[in-house]
């Protein structure tokens, strides 16, 4: 049997829903049930009247229904989960990432759109980020590195310019120079 | 899909000018991703725990940023359209600068008619916790998507075992028992 959606209203500002309900919303879980401990039988580390029912996977402890967690077909106790396990990091545990290759490339683009002369410090930083976190662990959605190197391009050639520019200065004033000298 | 990545992405992308969101189908569980353009924050909800999927209708602006943008666009191509035949310039060229400022007034128009009847909030209850789904915040797209999900979480939890109606009242008098007890 299935149920449909239903289709109500907020009782308190009378919005539009569509609620779907699931068996898992009465569904009481069998883990919270947590035998207690008979002779003879290993406790769990953390409860120790409680009976153990797993292992943890990267450590061995014992564990109760309370304490075990399931990720990624394993079981993990509550400290190895806290530390994300052994390193690497388990993918299926982590819940933020800093994305150094946008970073460099907003770097290396966005000054040219908002206000040039700033890139004399922020083309150099892009190059820094994208060549110092050239192997850091990027979106946990698969990404190539073409951020990184059109940041590397990129800011390579405002340097260029800008020392182009500084260049040119300086010839001009050393020419100036000269004619006054020789007047 | 890959062996990498083993998710296929679901309808519905909220891109901003800096934040976003989208939301991906796994084996066991949905992966939200949300986040901006220097972090981004993962959030995985899997299909044995969802309790509910709900659905708020609502007007929603969607990103200020296309706003601006379509609005200042349209007003320099207008503007542009006017100098350029006060100044006797080639007809194709005034010609063309006001249609391009007209499909962006259409543009603009149908963005407020969506935003204000094709919008909606998309949220999913499990047992610890209510969350916002940032990327389904169209109707069209909210409702491809809840679909495909509603089919992994009827596989994974199975059919009611028996009336929704009475199991709602029968939890109700358990709760108000123990509450007594």
């Amino acid at each position: 049997m299935r149920t449909d959606p239903v289709n109500t209203a907020c009782p308190a500002c009378l919005a539009n829903l569509t609620i779907e309900v699931f068996p898992a919303l009465f569904r009481t879980n069998a883990k919270t049930e947590v035998q207690a401990l008979a002779e003879g039988e290993a406790s769990c580390y953390e409860h120790r009247s409680k009976r153990a029912v797993g292992l943890c996977s990267h450590c061995g402890r014992f564990l109760c229904g309370l304490c075990e967690v399931e990720v990624g077909g394993n079981v993990w106790c509550p400290e190895c989960l806290g530390t994300g396990g052994s390193r690497p990091k388990l993918a299926a545990l982590e819940t933020s990432r800093t994305l150094y290759d946008s970073i460099a490339l907003i770097l290396a683009t966005w000054p040219l759109f908002i206000f040039f002369y700033v890139s004399v410090f922020t083309a150099p930083a892009a190059i820094y980020v994208a060549v110092r976190y050239w192997n850091a662990p990027s979106s946990l959605v698969p990404r190539n590195k073409w951020r990184q190197i059109a940041a590397i391009l990129i800011a390579g050639a405002q340097l260029l310019l800008i020392a182009a520019v500084i260049v040119a200065i300086i010839m001009s004033f050393n020419a100036a120079g000269r004619r006054t000298s020789g007047q | 899909m890959t062996a990498a990545f083993p998710y296929k992405k679901l309808p519905g992308t909220r891109r901003g000018l800096v934040r976003k969101a989208v939301l991906w189908e796994g084996a066991d569980h949905i992966f939200s991703v949300t986040g901006t353009r220097f972090s981004e924050q993962y959030r995985r909800f899997y299909y044995r725990d969802i309790q509910a999927l709900v659905i708020q209708r609502c007007a929603r602006p969607g990103s200020i940023g296309a706003w601006l943008l379509t609005s200042f666009f349209c007003v320099v191509f207008a503007l542009f359209g006017k100098v350029s035949y006060t100044n006797g310039g080639p007809i194709w060229l005034h010609f063309s600068l006001w249609i391009a400022s007209l499909v962006l007034f259409l543009y603009l128009v149908y963005r407020s008619i969506v935003s204000l009847k094709y919008s909606c909030r998309c949220y999913i209850q499990t047992a610890v916790t209510w969350e916002e789904l940032p990327s389904l915040y169209r109707i069209w797209n909210a409702q491809k998507a809840l679909g495909q999900i509603r089919t992994r979480i009827t596989e994974v939890q199975g059919a009611w075992a028996g009336d929704p109606q009475a199991l709602a009242e029968e939890t109700t008098e358990q709760k108000r028992a123990n509450r007594l007890n």
